[in-house]
């Protein structure tokens, strides 16, 4: 509306500007026709002036006529035009009334839409407002939204839960049913009345009834004693649960099944009892073991009980378990005074030793064991007691408790013996030599002075007397040197000697014992020994001695002499009766003999081999015998007659610097 | 032993064991000793008395230790600078007879030349005093 109220304005200045410079043309042509009057006149004056010019001018005349003319059509042109321009100005002045007519129409059509606008504004305030009263209420609805989304995730989710619940509580199910069937244990439900409601594989299997037939039955149809049975489920009932109900199942085919019964009543939501669950556990093996065990523990029992020596079984603090028959017999003490006591306690405390202490107090820690260990009690006044300790760790499988069993023996009166044993040895050898000495002595006055006469029947008696006499000497002397070994008291005061030498002058002075036996050396030595000059004589008596009366059907005996980087070596070779290898160390044994094939024993005390033995473990050096019976002491050597025995015996010679200065000296 | 002109020695020989005492006697007799015997030891003044030039004594006698009298009589002025050889059956004879104070041991059984030179070494020996 308002650009069309300026576009009639516009109109009419336009139309306005046009009159004023219509009216501006018309004043200049009113000048110019003045000016042209002018002319005019001039031009007449011109023309009386101008006669000549006159056609010229006539017909300039005509021109400006004809001009004068086309510019009145002009003229009427512009005027007609202007009376158009004032007619149009007339149509846009009425216009514009009308324009202006419509603008107070529209102005008054303004003022009512502003009138309009602020009642439209109050209203789009209060639209605002409820504008803001809307979006806070939906916020809130929005938080209700969110909220109840979150509550239907919620319900989604525990519906999930539910769903999952649901399935993890059929698979428990199933998987409980499949555990159930799965145990090999009898399974079963039953009823407040006793009935089967629910069995397993292993229920099926343990009565032979196939479960249709086991469900719906008495429960204590099924065992050897239903009555006790029926008490059983009576007692779970009662009590709420039972373990270890012992009863026997029978089978079909009567076949029996010791079980121990577990069972307990269960409940429905509001605990009201549905029913008991019993599982039976198959406890045949472990009575099988259970009996074996008794039989174990009485098989050690019976071992320990009948055991001459007193034992006691310790736990870990030393105090006593228990103790068997031989201890209370031993030490006059009842298990009651016995049992539980530390072991120190014992024997009025006699027992409690440092020594004892020491050794029992690392069995464990250590997981040692003690063996022979000897303590002397000394009583004042009464004496003294010896006794030899075993101890040993011990783990009673069972428990896996640590426990020690201590042996002991009581060896006062053993080494009371031994002791009067060993000095009745030393005295007997002892008195056997004053008589030996006597006689010997008078002997050989006797031989001195019957050596001039020609009795030679006395001479010939009393050569033998003297050469028995010498026998009987050497025999006491073999018997207070044993007594001395046992004694530990062998000593021998070492020499350095020459050591082929004194195996010449003992072959020598040894083949006077045999007329029968050539004895022979083979190889030398050539070293020089550290040692008890007496003693290895002995050790090569000894051999020879034997070789000559261990091979009577023989005539040979080889002393073979030789030596490698440390020791001498010597071998006294016979060919007699041999020694089966089996004896070829007891030989070495004290009072040990070797018989012939007849059972015969050979004369002598069987001391000989031991005494050598302990002369030449005295002197460090070794002694053995190769030997075999009835066989060939060489390979391929077929002649019987050679079989026989070689002992051997070697002993450390001097170093080279040794024997320099030996020599030197 | 017996030589022309002179006293023959006296050896005085104490051993519980009567055999051992005959058997020495006859042996040292045989060789021209003047030999007295005796079962028990009777005391320093007996041995003074019978002023032996060598004294045979026997380690265990009845009732006392042979030892305690060689110490005894080493131990008296009267009787010290008698010769005492002992007889012992024990093997640790040399030690025996040193801490006893004797001079010389022959230990049982011994041979009759043992006795012999033993006899003769102890009594040149006491000679030369």
């Amino acid at each position: 509306m308002i650009k069309i109220i300026q576009s009639d304005e516009e109109e009419l200045t336009l139309a306005r500007k046009e009159l004023a410079y219509q009216k501006d043309e018309r004043e200049k042509r009113a000048a110019e026709l003045v000016v042209a009057n002018v002319e005019l006149a001039f031009q007449q004056a011109e023309k009386e002036k101008r006669i000549e010019e006159l056609s010229v001018a006539n017909v300039e005349l005509l021109f400006q006529n004809n001009e004068k003319e086309k510019r009145a059509a002009e003229l009427v042109i512009a005027n007609e035009e202007l009376a158009f321009q004032n007619k149009e100005k007339e149509k846009r002045a009425e216009e514009l009334t009308v324009a202006n007519e419509k603008l107070l129409f529209q102005n008054k059509e303004k003022e009512k839409r502003a009138a309009e606008l602020v009642i439209a504004n109050e209203e789009l305030a209060f639209q605002n407002k409820e504008k803001e009263k809307r979006a806070a209420e939906l916020v809130i609805a929005d938080i209700e939204l969110a909220f109840q989304i979150k509550q239907k995730e919620k319900r989604e989710i525990a519906n999930k839960e539910l769903e999952v619940f649901s399935n993890s509580l059929k698979l428990a199910s199933q998987y409980s049913r499949s555990l159930i069937e799965a145990s090999t244990d009898p399974l079963v439900t039953i009823s407040l009345t006793g009935k089967i409601t629910d069995v397993n594989e292993a229920s099926v299997n343990v009565t032979g009834e196939p479960r249709e037939k086991l469900i719906g039955t008495d429960f204590s149809d099924y065992f050897t004693e239903p009555k006790k049975a029926r008490e059983g489920y009576k007692q779970v009932f009662k009590k709420g649960v039972v373990s270890d109900y012992s009863l026997t199942i029978r089978h079909k085919n009567g076949t029996l099944t010791d079980v121990l019964y577990n069972a307990s009543v269960y409940k429905d939501d509001a605990g009201k009892v549905l029913g008991v669950f019993a599982a039976a556990r198959d406890v045949t093996e472990q009575k099988i073991l259970q009996k074996e065990r008794a039989q174990t523990l009485s098989y050690a029992e019976g071992i320990l009980g009948t055991m001459r020596e007193p034992l006691l079984i310790l736990d870990k603090q030393l105090r006593v378990k228990s103790a068997n028959e031989a201890f209370y017999r031993t030490f006059s003490v009842k298990a009651k005074s016995t049992e539980g006591c530390l072991v120190y306690e014992l024997k009025n405390r006699r027992w409690d030793t440092p020594q004892l202490r020491e050794a029992l107090e690392k069995i464990l820690p250590q997981k040692s064991a003690f063996n022979d260990l000897e303590i002397t009690f000394d009583f004042p006044g009464i004496g003294s007691n010896v006794m030899l300790f075993n101890g040993r760790r011990l783990i009673q499988s069972e428990k896996g408790e640590e426990l020690i069993l201590l042996a002991m023996q009581d060896i006062t009166e053993q080494r009371v013996l031994q002791q009067r044993n060993d000095s009745f040895m030393s005295m007997a050898s002892h008195e056997l030599k004053t008589p030996v000495t006597t006689i010997k002595m008078l002997v050989q006055i006797l031989q001195m002075q019957y050596e001039k006469t020609k009795d030679t029947t006395l001479v010939e008696y009393l050569a033998t007397i003297g050469k028995q006499i010498e026998q009987l000497t050497k025999l006491v002397t073999d018997l207070l040197d044993v007594s001395k070994i046992k004694a530990d008291k062998f000593k021998l005061e070492k020499k350095t000697f020459d050591f082929d030498a004194l195996a010449k002058e003992i072959v020598q002075s040894c083949q006077l014992l045999s007329q029968q036996h050539t004895i022979i050396i083979q190889g030398k030595t050539k070293a020089h020994i550290k040692g008890d000059r007496d003693s290895v004589s002995r050790v090569f008596i000894n051999l020879i001695t034997n070789a000559i009366k261990y091979s009577p059907s023989a005539n040979t005996i080889i002393v073979s002499l030789s030596q490698d980087e440390k020791d001498v070596c010597v071998g006294i070779k016979d060919f007699g009766i041999g020694i089966a290898s089996d004896l070829q160390e007891k030989i070495f044994e004290r009072f040990f003999q070797v018989g012939n094939d007849d059972g015969r024993s050979f004369a002598g005390l069987g001391i000989g081999l031991y005494i050598s033995a302990a002369i030449v473990a005295q002197h460090h050096g070794r002694i053995w015998v190769e030997s075999s019976k009835g066989m060939p002491t060489r390979p391929g050597d077929a002649d019987r007659s050679r079989q026989g025995s070689t002992f051997l015996f070697q002993i450390p010679k001097l170093k080279p610097k040794e024997k320099k200065a030996h020599e030197n000296s | 032993m017996k030589t022309p002109n002179m006293a023959p020695k006296k050896i005085l020989i104490i051993d519980d064991n009567e055999g051992i005492l005959f058997a020495v006697k006859k042996a040292l007799e045989l060789k021209g000793y003047e030999a007295h015997t005796s079962e028990t030891f009777m005391g320093v003044i007996a041995v003074a008395n019978v002023a032996p030039d060598l004294l045979y004594l026997d380690v265990s006698l009845v009732g006392k230790d042979g030892r305690e009298v060689a110490q005894e009589l080493k131990g008296n002025d009267k009787t010290k600078h008698i010769p005492i050889v002992m007889f012992t059956a024990y093997p640790n004879a040399s030690e025996l007879a040193k801490e006893a104070g004797a001079d010389g041991f022959l230990s049982k059984p011994f041979e009759l030349e043992l006795l012999w030179k033993m006899t003769e070494k102890y009594t040149s020996t006491s000679e030369k005093d």
